[in-house]
């Protein structure tokens, strides 16, 4: 399993709670290569779900998130983009990956990258998430999978002031995610196949 | 007509219907949905003129912020 995971090229749109924790899964399952693009920096209030430290406070997201994967494999190799993505640089930043995972914040991004990724990285399989506000409700997380499209969350439990992101389930959300993204990762090698 | 959405079987009397009208049927009122039809994105802008029709599978996903 490794050995083929050494060989894969992940994309991973945003470096937030989703981004950060889904590429350290990642990195500590085997995965080789990570495509990651975030225009943020890091600030104080990310430290109670992202994977990022106290003494990163100010840096950009994409710069310290490469520092802590290193952490975690010296060998791991990271293209990192501080860009804030747009259609055009999405399509062009993750080209040669293998499968794209959105992590956004906004549920605009989110329509965005899927948009993108359906209408011009074709046979590009997405993994997203949407709905992993608050605590509790562990069963409620699912994956709805059809074809190239892959979704994690709840789909219904927005972000508000009553209802922040809290660790848990932005950390159950983003390793959903990891995980989805090892079996299209390692199916494909068994024979999978991509359609729609 | 029988349609699959998100996987799920579901019947409805009428032989045909528009996006739009699928989604007030399932009182999907949500400001940000991806739709696909048999795997083909819908555009925004079409959901008045697009055709679900029997046999057809139909992907529903409710995009809310956070992450």
């Amino acid at each position: 399993m490794r050995m083929i995971l050494a060989g894969k090229k992940v994309g991973i749109a945003g470096a937030g709670g989703l981004g950060s924790n889904c590429a350290a899964a990642l990195v500590r399952a085997g995965v080789g290569t990570l495509v990651i693009a975030d225009f943020d920096s890091v600030a104080e209030s990310n430290l109670d779900r992202q994977f990022y430290f106290a003494d990163q406070v100010g840096r950009l997201k994409v710069e310290a998130l490469r520092d802590n994967l290193e952490r975690i494999d010296p060998g791991v190799r990271t293209e990192i983009h501080p860009v804030r993505l747009d259609p055009e640089s999405a399509a062009a930043i993750f080209a040669a990956c293998d499968v794209v995972v959105e992590a956004f914040d906004s549920a605009e991004a989110k329509a965005m990258l899927i948009e993108t990724v359906l209408g011009r990285m074709t046979g590009m399989p997405i993994i997203a998430a949407s709905g992993l506000s608050g605590y509790g409700r562990t069963d409620s997380m699912r994956v709805l999978r059809s074809g190239r499209v892959r979704v994690v969350g709840d789909l219904e439990s927005e972000v508000s002031v009553e209802q922040p992101p809290v660790a848990p389930r932005v950390g159950i959300a983003a390793n959903m995610e990891a995980n989805e993204a090892l079996e299209i990762l390692l199916g494909e090698d068994a024979g999978w196949r991509r359609r729609g | 007509m029988t349609i699959s959405v998100n996987g799920e079987s579901e019947s409805y009397p009428e032989d045909g219907m528009t996006v739009s009208d699928l989604l007030r049927k399932k009182r999907y009122s949500f400001p940000l949905i991806i739709i696909r039809i048999d795997g083909v994105l819908v555009a925004r802008a079409r959901y008045d003129d697009t055709a679900v029709r029997d046999g057809n599978s139909v992907d529903l996903y409710h995009l809310v912020s956070g992450g």
